[in-house]
């Protein structure tokens, strides 16, 4: 993937320009390190340097995260029901969750399904959107926002009502359906259909992904381009050969926060199908909220959250490794 | 890449597809406003988006649902929140994406991993040990368990942030060594510079992330005289169905207004990329 | 030193509406006179109590006049309120509290968590509590805030089941609110059903209308000491069969209409948009569905097992608790007593919660005049009072997990996924493990 023409230092004159750049920002400082070996001297004293760019988030990690998720580990191993302090268990609650929960499989079930779905057609709407609405047309900045509106709503009361209205027996969808002739189901209410109507909502509001699919494409230089088309590229040959490549981080970026995204969905159940019908809307995360609040079973419930740790860490690890050799970085 | 239209006919041919599937995007947002100049019995019983009897009943009666808190407190008070949790967000966690994006050193990836993780695990759990936290601080009922931590960074803009920096060409940091950068002025007069689309990404998302984040705000503030748009809303929309949908409807687009404002100002310099920041080779 | 002195007079200021509604009828209103000269004796320290309550926006801002109201009667009091929101996100944000041991001074609670949050310590004992007159409540009502022989919340108002129906449409089926027998529903429903062509009921089927069901064959939802279910297999599959019956006819809406219904009355509520014609549900839901709905609406009792005993009961729609923990149980008590009790309260809280237990607010607020529907929920209860029997014990911990496993076999039986009898089996096995596991 990352052949050399496509790499911006292939491209003749590009690295001098910056240099000017550069150079015309900070002609001041003219008694510092004057060359690259100098830099490389100094590696100790940078480690140094890297952890005070780090330290706001060490701090807020120690202050704020990580004593409540060591919390949480303990508490997985207690009983605990809110009320009462924990009570020790041992591994009674990982021991209950893969020999009698049956629900754990199905809601493990229904996220995968989810996100098999919607994850895929989320990031292919998001980035041909994208290169729609990187076209300079006059007042692209609107159609911008217009498309970004789905995801400015969130998802509240009046978007589940919406999305029922929309899918329901003879809503929208339906309607439009009966006029090529198709009898559509009722969407919502069945069983077969609801996860992916779900799937399609999460999938409408791709305007996150999209935005960062712009600033991404924006960020390819023009130059590129230019040397290809000099070359006698095609349309497709530059899409797959620089466009792709070039935005290969940010892709890599949709990706792992749309699978993360997608185990740790909550809202839509829990709003527009309450996990229904027949539990086939129970998101891992609905279940895990059911149990800790409703059910008032904290210590289980933290149970189930380290599981969903551990296959989600597993999985991005996997996609880390698998991505990093079709990821192009500069470098 | 290059997105020029040359001719008249592949202009229109542009702008009638934009239209097209732009329509059916917001069709359903667009129910929801035009329904919000309903009266509440025809919302439900018309497909059709644009209203037959047109009222503006619906504002007044939701702007002053609430007895002494005019639905426009808590606009202020989400503003008050979600600016200041948008400064936040950019500044650390740009500075911090820097140091992940561009210095190797010991415990590097496990510091990321640990990051990563921070985000895997669902809110639900932790939020009883934050809560005993933040209630030994006595920040309960205050707006400081929403604003103080993200002045530490968020891991998904850092992540971000770090995609957008080694998206950057390597040789930059060496010319700027040899002009005699250090890694503060690296950050500050080369890297950020060059990451401004991700960094207004960042203000835009942290802003409309904070403002529609309904759980915390619940969780955290108490008194009605707090109340955060999201919590206004609830306060009309869990009728047990009154006549409340055309209030809801016309606070939840009155809500819509500032950050459709906010989008429409600052999208334009998520695409001013590098075409603009002097990169262009 | 200002704490104590305070406390005195707090508690001199309890004495006297104590006194006040010893005396006098109008017991709230004197005590807020009595609350009032305590205050101006001494105008400086101001208390703050918490106070934590579920709802929708009308029972929010119902509920915040009449904060306003007490706090008018009691300036030395400052009332924080705590709005959680819908029931189930308050109690999401109350046990978070809780844990965090900062819980608010008062807090809304229910007949389903009250007996979790007593027996581990959360709420105060009320017996004997000198703020709050409770020779306005009847006894059989009150009773329901007794656990283990301590009183942990105070009844606010109260709520029975009803049959709400379109009067019209049942007119013309020859149905005019009597009170009928299971059997004679149904045939009176598949006619409604043949006359008009929609839906003549909801598929109401639920845990607590199973409960009333089972209480009319002498049984209840679970045995005394809450560790088993109490009823037969024979009784589930009877009810289950019987709604099977009415949806094979088409007098109910099929599985796939019943299981977007979020919440009665709701827009989802098939109710609402005249598509089906009654639904089983507590008294006060009539007030909401009347707001939306230009048809007259009837309320009867709803129906009978002949031969059986009366299964109809009413249950307490909240309480008033206070919180273990508070600074100032004084305080908290004279709260409580002027909800329960003061009759300006009483008007700004009206019929949301349903029908107010102190008799004192009740006849203030009859004498100043109900609407149709409000008075229709005041005549159902006064017909419930005269054949209700007591209320089931609150149910053990596992309840609302048994309840929504409850709802996931009857969906799976209306889907046609399973059938009554397997459905039915394989629920109480599970119910009865969670019982014994306690919880899990």
């Amino acid at each position: 993937m990352t052949s050399p023409r496509t790499g911006p230092g292939a491209t003749p004159g590009h690295s001098g320009k910056r240099g000017d750049r550069v150079a015309v920002a900070t002609s001041t400082k003219a008694n510092v390190q004057a060359n690259g070996e100098a830099a490389k001297a100094v590696r100790p004293r940078n480690e140094k340097v890297a952890y005070l760019f780090l330290s706001p988030w060490i701090f807020g990690l120690v202050v704020f995260s990580l004593g409540p998720i060591l919390v949480s580990l303990y508490l997985s191993f207690t009983n605990y029901n809110l009320l009462q302090p924990p009570k020790w268990i041992g591994l009674e609650n990982y021991v209950h969750m893969f020999t009698q929960s049956q629900l754990f499989a199905t809601s493990l079930v229904d996220t995968l399904e989810y996100i098999l779905i919607s994850v895929p057609i989320k990031m292919v709407v998001a980035l041909a959107i994208a290169l729609l609405l990187s076209l300079e047309v006059k007042g692209i900045g609107v159609y911008r926002t217009v498309y970004y509106v789905p995801s400015l709503i969130g998802t509240s009361v009046a978007v589940a009502y919406l999305w029922q209205q929309m899918f329901g027996p003879d809503g929208l969808i339906n309607k439009g359906l009966a006029l090529v002739g198709i009898h559509g189901p009722n969407w919502l209410a069945e069983p077969r259909t609801a996860l992916f109507t779900l799937a399609m909502l999460q999938a409408w509001q791709f305007g996150s992904a999209m935005m960062i699919f712009v600033a991404g494409l924006k960020q390819i230089p023009e130059s590129l381009y230019e040397a290809a088309i000099v070359d006698g590229a095609g349309r497709l040959y530059r899409f797959f050969r620089i466009t792709i490549p070039m935005l290969s981080p940010v892709i890599f970026f949709n990706l792992i926060m749309s699978i993360i995204n997608g185990f740790t969905q909550f809202t839509q159940g829990y709003i527009v199908t309450d996990g229904g019908p027949l539990n086939a809307t129970l998101f891992f995360a609905l279940y895990l909220y059911e149990e800790a609040f409703n059910f008032q079973n904290m210590g289980y419930a933290s149970a189930l959250a380290w599981f969903l740790l551990v296959l989600v860490g597993v999985l991005t690890f996997l996609v880390f490794r698998f991505g990093s050799r079709y990821v192009y970085y500069e470098s | 890449m290059t997105g020029t239209i040359r001719t008249r006919r592949g202009m229109v041919l542009a702008h009638a597809v934009l239209v097209i599937i732009g329509f059916f995007l917001i069709y359903p947002v667009l129910w929801m406003v035009f329904g919000s100049f309903k009266p509440t019995n025809e919302i439900f019983s018309s497909a059709s988006f644009w209203p037959k009897h047109w009222t503006f009943a619906n504002y007044p009666q939701g702007w002053n649902a609430i007895p002494g808190l005019p639905f426009g407190t808590f606009i202020l008070h989400s503003l008050l929140v979600s600016c200041l949790v948008s400064v936040g967000t950019v500044i650390s966690s740009a500075v911090i994406a820097f140091g992940f994006a561009r210095f190797t050193f010991r415990g590097k990836s496990i510091l990321f991993g640990i990051m990563m993780i921070t985000m895997m695990l669902p809110t639900q759990v932790t939020l009883i040990p934050q809560y005993a936290m933040f209630h030994y601080l006595g920040w309960i009922n205050t707006y400081y368990p929403l604003i103080v931590p993200a002045f530490f960074g968020s891991p998904f803009f850092i992540f971000l942030i770090v995609q957008f920096i080694r998206g950057l060409p390597k040789e930059l940091d060496e010319a700027a060594k040899i002009d005699g950068c250090n890694a503060f002025t690296l950050f500050v007069r080369v890297i950020l510079p060059l990451i401004v689309p991700a960094l207004i990404t960042t203000a835009i998302f942290s802003f409309i992330w904070c403002w529609d984040d309904f759980f915390s705000q619940l969780i955290y503030l108490n008194s009605a005289q707090k109340f955060t748009v999201p919590l206004g809303l609830e306060s009309l929309a869990n009728a047990v169905a009154q006549e409340e949908w055309g209030p809801l409807f016309a606070m939840s687009t009155v809500s819509l207004i500032p950050l459709f404002l906010i989008f429409f100002f600052l999208q334009k310099y998520v695409v001013r990329g590098i075409a603009t920041t002097g990169l262009r080779g | 030193m200002r704490k104590k002195r305070w406390t005195w007079t707090a508690s001199a200021a309890a004495a006297l509406v104590l006194a006040g509604c010893g005396t006098a009828a109008q017991g709230g209103s004197s005590g807020s006179q009595a609350g009032q000269a305590a205050g101006n004796a001494d105008s400086k320290p101001v208390v703050t109590l918490t106070f934590g309550f579920w709802g929708d926006a009308k029972e929010e801002a119902v509920t915040l006049a009449a904060v306003k109201a007490f706090e008018k009667a009691y300036p030395n009091i400052h009332i924080q309120t705590e709005f959680g929101g819908p029931f189930n996100q308050y109690f999401t944000k109350l046990s978070t509290e809780v844990a965090g041991g900062n819980a608010p001074d008062i807090m809304q609670m229910d007949y389903d968590y009250i007996e979790a949050y007593a027996k581990e310590g959360q709420l105060l004992n009320l017996k004997g509590a000198k703020g709050i007159n409770l020779s306005t409540i009847s006894p059989s009502v009150l009773k329901s805030g007794y656990i283990d022989g301590g009183l942990y919340g105070i009844p606010n108002a109260i709520d029975c089941y009803s049959m709400i129906y379109d009067q019209n449409a049942f007119a013309k089926a020859g149905y005019h609110g009597q009170r009928v027998s299971w059997g004679q529903w149904a045939a009176i429903l598949e006619k409604v059903h043949k006359l008009t062509g929609k839906w003549a009921e909801d598929d109401d089927e639920n845990w607590q209308t199973f409960g009333y069901w089972a209480r009319q064959q002498g049984q209840h939802l679970y045995n005394a000491s809450g560790t088993k279910l109490g009823f037969a297999q024979s009784t589930l599959v009877s009810y289950l069969n019987y709604w099977a019956n009415l949806r094979r006819e088409g007098a109910v809406p099929p599985g796939t209409v019943t299981s977007l219904i979020k919440q009665a009355a709701d827009p989802t509520d098939p109710m609402v948009p005249g598509k089906s014609l009654a639904e089983m549900t507590w008294d006060a839901y009539i007030v909401s569905f009347q707001s939306e709905m230009t048809k007259p609406l009837g309320m009867a009792l709803p129906p009978y097992q002949p031969g059986g005993p009366e299964g109809l009961y009413l249950k307490p729609s909240q309480f008033w608790s206070i919180y273990s923990k508070t600074k100032y149980p004084q305080q908290a008590e004279l709260f409580v007593n002027f909800l329960l009790n003061n009759v300006s309260a009483g008007k700004a809280l009206g019929l949301d919660r349903g029908i107010p237990v102190s008799s004192t607010v009740r006849a203030a607020l009859q004498k100043a005049g109900l609407s149709r529907p409000e008075q229709q929920e005041f005549t159902l209860t006064d017909q419930a009072l005269k054949v209700a029997t007591p209320i089931d014990p609150p149910p053990p911990q596992p309840n609302k997990e048994i309840d929504q496993d409850f709802g996931n076999m009857v969906q799976a039986v209306q889907y046609g996924k399973e059938t009554a009898q397997q459905g039915a089996e394989q629920f109480m096995q599970e119910a009865n493990d969670l019982l014994q596991n306690g919880g899990e």
